[in-house]
């Protein structure tokens, strides 16, 4: 270890720092810069959501290009009215609430059927008496009819909703098949259905 | 410790503790920089002969080229920055390189991973992660190897109770302390399936950025900020400059080399191009410090060796850096081209490499304690290494522009174009060229290391004393 | 004072910075993502079976080096298009009258007078056409299109509101849609949609390319054919890892099982990648490894999964070529990769320049 030592190579003193300072104008510019380059970042930066993507700059622009369908507005529509009308006793989830006898309404077969007409009639008048949802016995609470008060359009609105939140895929429900619904039960008043009797009625196709 | 320890010590005595270790970083990373240039080579030549070890499972091209970037990467970038961090912080430090014996462990076992990871990569252990596609296995033993040097090197560190630290010093703790940051997190989020998406890939860009800007750029400044003054025997312009380039490197570094179209949410780009534009200040602070150190006098002129290496690697600093500042701009047109491999060649050869060989030619003599036995040796590498990266670079960044302009047409894209494979073709002869300077660089530190430390089997001697005996035998 | 522990301070905090924004930052926010639900479809899905063995093949072999997963779009401009009245229609009336070209056509003005009907006159009437044994859809229209001078221009009316077809849904937000602006770049159609908006309208704005893009580079994968929107974080949700790649010495294959699901093809451009006419050129390893190589009798019966060239024949004269297992899973991996379901976050814009008529094949 001792060789180097004897033979050292020449060099110079170990480096050192002169004192000069930051040039005034970088040090403005800098500040310029980083206070420019800031606000522009900040204009297009999507306020740093995880959903906003160039060339998109926030989450609005998102919102707005988003095109929907008179289907997808109905169901928009429909979400509203569940919120105020049904979700107290069936839940904003759709699983119903066994305090209150409410069945589920999410992959229930009623609500997932292949026609419409008997949850239509369901909404309009209400039920009462045992029913059977994915293989439960539901016996005790009353539907009140929540559909009496509202329009075709809304009902229709409200059932696509139903039957097309929470995993549910059914077809859309129209104006139209409220309307019929109602004509022919006219003669009923409020009276609600019993599970036996709404099996007595046809599904409907689409 | 002893009072006497601490006390400044000769460079004498400095170089003598950190001998062991820092020759073998040096001597393996001119072994990885022939290992990278030659795998890059061989990547090439798929280019040219696209259907070339087609049976061949562990030798595909992607292998290849990870080996050859990886090998670049840690293999010689690792070993050189470690073993210039130890050696220029005991010198900067004027206190011998503490447990010598402790880092050279570390630096053992820090080469055993880096041939792990190349081993793993022909194996196909690769992890797909870009640029840091490095085995996770292969980084446990780089962090701890790298551990090793830590230790040893916090230890010179703390050494002394100082109330300047020279410019190089704290460039020299930013690279100890951003590599193992690098290494943990690759290792740690990148195998973790918490980690999704492509959380994975903004990870892994972070990563190669720090790792090259932020890791290399540090240890590659340190040596421009220490080599220059020294030599040249005049103190650095400015201490504050210094200061803003620093900080500067640390903080927009990890942030760089986003591209536009990228598919991560739209503040990770802003971001990232908000730091290219800002990383001007960092750039402009390097080149006007080191401008007004040198004065009128170009790095060119200049007689002595380590000075010129450090001359380019500042002048590719410059260039590598002008290309970060403008890549917001650009990279629409040569993001996905071969221009990206130019820029980062420029940046870890061109930069990194020439400053690193400036360190070595510096070094080595006095660790081994003999010059050179020939200088004229170093003077062809420089220019082989100066041309081969003009060769390699120019084509490179032409073909890559053209390259963009195809990809950006909007036609059929199939083949590259051919502006782009003459490109290759033109930047072959540019890595064949730094292929033969590295391979000079290896032989002159190898023989160097075997001339001077290895006394029983010094091959000149052996060299001699066969002669004279054929010339005795001959006599008789 | 002794600087040491200063600087060590100093790097770490400074470091912290990228390491939060680009590390942190991103990690926690992916971690969040869910993926996207519509009806029935859940978008993406973890890859299973052949197709996540592809994977792990596509990485080993560093596929990665040489192609990107990964499409590019470019700036759009919007289409202002009003799909819903909404409350305040006395407003929307002014706004909407505003907007529409006072020059447009009777038919543009049909469709306004279609979709504001909010004064009081016109419900009477509607009253009064409610019995005339009209189903509710038609009702609006034929009242409206009774206000049109001429039968002409009402039956032109009628052809461009597609009143003559089924109810199904194209036709009828057809019928219940108005363009309000076009050309609008986000800044623009801003203003216009939070008034609108305002106003309790539902509107949408359509995004299409624009002609003469300054920046038509970025529209280059779309045009191509590599995708129909741009990539998004979602779209890499199960990928581990998520290779989208820096390099596009070959093409983008980020959608590459969306536009060329013909296995075969796949089979045979990994055994020879320059078999091709106008692949000639290509620099394309070969990946013979991947099959199996067996001699076989001139004209003998081939395998069924065989490798054959386009015209049906072995790829290999006199030899009949069969996939491994690797290759098998390799195949199911690029088929797998499929971008095509429109997420919230990247809606499909409608490219207005041409478009090749064949998608171009890998």
């Amino acid at each position: 270890m001792s060789q180097s030592t004897d033979n050292m190579l020449p060099e110079n003193a170990e480096p050192t720092t002169g004192s000069v300072t930051m040039p005034l104008g970088l040090a403005i510019v800098f500040a310029l810069v980083t206070y420019v380059g800031c606000n522009i970042t900040d204009s297009a930066d999507g306020g740093f959501s995880a959903l906003v993507y160039a060339p998109y700059t926030d989450e609005a622009e998102i919102s707005a290009t988003q095109a929907k369908t008179p289907r997808e507005l109905q169901i928009e529509r429909g979400a509203a009215l569940y919120k105020q009308n049904c979700s107290n006793c069936h839940q904003p989830s759709g699983g119903g609430s066994q305090g209150q006898g409410a069945p589920p309404l999410a992959g229930s077969e009623w609500v997932l059927a292949e026609g419409p007409e008997r949850i239509i009639r369901i909404v309009n008048n209400g039920l009462t008496g045992p029913i059977e949802v994915l293989g439960q016995t539901w016996s005790s609470g009353t539907m009140t009819p929540v559909g009496a008060a509202m329009s075709d359009k809304q009902v229709a609105d409200v059932i696509t909703y139903i039957r097309n939140a929470w995993g549910n895929a059914a077809g859309v429900v129209t104006p139209e098949q409220v309307k019929a619904a109602r004509e022919e039960t006219a003669g009923r008043g409020t009276k609600a259905w019993t599970a036996d009797e709404l099996l007595q009625v046809e599904l409907g196709g689409e | 410790m002893s009072n006497e320890e601490n006390s400044v010590q000769t460079p004498a005595a400095i170089d003598a503790s950190c001998r062991l270790p820092v020759l073998l970083l040096l001597a393996s990373a001119t072994a990885w920089l022939v290992t990278a240039l030659g795998f890059g080579l061989f990547a090439s030549l798929n280019f040219h002969a696209p259907g070339l070890l087609a049976d061949c499972p562990n030798l595909t091209y992607g292998h290849r080229a990870s080996v050859a970037w990886t090998a670049m990467l840690f293999g010689f970038g690792g070993n050189a920055a470690l073993g210039i961090t130890l050696w220029m912080l005991a010198r900067l430090r004027g206190v011998n390189l503490r447990w010598p014996a402790l880092a050279a462990l570390g630096a053992a076992l820090w080469n055993v991973g880096v041939t792990a990871g190349v081993w793993g990569f022909l194996m196909g252990d690769g992890t797909g992660h870009g640029a840091v596609d490095i085995p996770l296995y292969a980084v446990r033993v780089l962090i701890l190897g790298g551990a090793l040097m830590a230790i040893p090197a916090g230890l010179t560190y703390f050494a002394r109770r100082d109330s300047q630290l020279y410019v190089s010093t704290w460039h020299l703790i930013g690279g100890l302390v951003v590599l193992p940051w690098v290494l943990v997190t690759i290792y740690l989020l990148l195998g973790n399936e918490s980690v999704r998406g492509v959380a994975q890939a903004t990870i892994a860009w972070w990563a190669a950025s720090s790792l090259t800007q932020v890791w290399l750029g540090m240890v590659g400044l340190a040596v421009v900020y220490y080599f220059t003054p020294k030599i040249l025997d005049c103190p650095l312009y400015s201490r504050q400059l210094a200061v803003l380039g620093f900080l500067g490197i640390l903080v927009l570094g990890g942030f760089l080399g986003v591209h536009a179209g990228a598919p991560v949410p739209v503040w990770i780009v802003r971001l990232s191009a908000f730091a290219a534009v800002l990383f001007a200040f960092p750039l402009f602070a390097v080149w006007w410090n080191v401008r007004r150190t040198v004065g009128i006098r170009p790095f060119a002129t200049s007689t002595d060796n380590t000075l010129a290496f450090v001359g380019v690697a500042w002048v590719c600093f410059l260039v590598a850096g002008v290309g970060t500042v403008l890549h917001p701009w650009i990279n629409g047109q040569t993001h996905f081209t071969i221009f990206e491999s130019a820029t980062r060649q420029l940046f870890v050869f061109g930069f990194f490499g020439m400053a690193a060989t400036g360190a070595i030619h510096y070094i080595v003599p006095r660790l081994v304690g003999a010059e050179w036995c020939c200088q004229k040796a170093f003077r062809r590498i420089y220019l082989l290494a100066g041309a081969g990266l003009l060769l390699y670079v120019v084509p490179m960044i032409y073909g890559g522009i053209d390259q963009g302009r195809v990809l950006n047409a909007g036609d059929e894209y199939i083949n590259l174009p051919s502006t782009a494979l003459m490109g290759m073709r033109i930047a072959f002869l540019g890595e064949l060229a730094m292929f033969f300077a590295a391979l000079g660089l290896m032989g002159n530190v190898f023989w160097a290391v075997i001339a001077n430390c290895c006394e029983g089997c010094n091959p000149v001697e052996i060299f001699r004393m066969m002669k004279a005996a054929r010339e005795e035998g001959g006599t008789e | 004072m002794n600087k040491a522990p200063f600087v060590l301070t100093a790097t770490l905090a400074a470091l912290f910075l990228s390491w939060y924004g680009m590390v942190w930052g991103p990690a926690s926010q992916q971690n969040d993502l869910r993926p996207h639900v519509a009806g029935s479809t859940i978008y993406p899905h973890d890859r299973t079976g052949l197709a996540k063995q592809g994977a792990e093949v596509y990485r080993a072999n560093g596929c990665y080096h040489c192609h990107s997963q990964q499409v590019n779009q470019g700036p759009v401009e919007y289409e202002l298009i009003l799909l819903g009245t909404g409350v305040n229609t006395e407003l929307l009336n002014s706004m909407a009258r505003q907007e529409v070209d006072p020059g447009a056509d009777a038919i543009d003005k049909v469709k306004l007078a279609l979709l504001i009907g909010g004064d009081s006159e016109r419900s009477e009437k509607r009253e009064a056409v409610s019995n005339a044994g009209l189903d509710n859809a038609a009702k609006q229209e034929v009242f409206s299109l009774a206000e049109l001078p001429n039968a002409e221009a009402q039956k032109e009316a009628r052809e461009i509101l597609e009143l003559d077809k089924s109810k199904d849904d194209a036709a009828q937000s057809a019928k219940h849609t108005l363009t309000l602006g076009s050309e609008l770049t986000w800044k623009e159609a801003k203003k216009k949609v939070i008034a609108l908006k305002g106003a309790g309208a539902v509107v949408m704005l359509r995004p299409y390319s624009p002609e003469n893009s300054g920046n038509s580079g970025a529209w280059a994968d779309l045009k191509r054919g590599w995708g129909d929107r741009r990539s998004v974080a979602r779209d890499y949700l199960y990928d581990a890892p998520a290779m989208l790649g820096s390099q596009r010495i070959g093409p983008d294959l980020a959608d590459i099982g969306g536009r060329n699901a013909d296995a075969a093809w796949h089979y045979r451009h990994l055994y020879k990648p320059r078999s091709e006419t106008g692949r000639e050129k290509s620099v394309m390893p070969s990946y013979t490894y991947l099959f199996n190589k067996r001699k076989v009798e001139e004209g003998a019966k081939l395998s069924g999964d065989a490798v054959l060239d386009a015209e049906g024949n072995s790829i290999e004269p006199g030899y009949e070529v069969t996939p491994k297992h690797s290759a098998r899973a390799l195949v199911a991996y690029l088929l797998s990769l499929k971008q095509d379901m429109e997420l919230p976050e990247a809606p499909k814009p409608v490219i207005v320049s041409k478009k090749p008529d064949e998608k171009t094949k890998q």
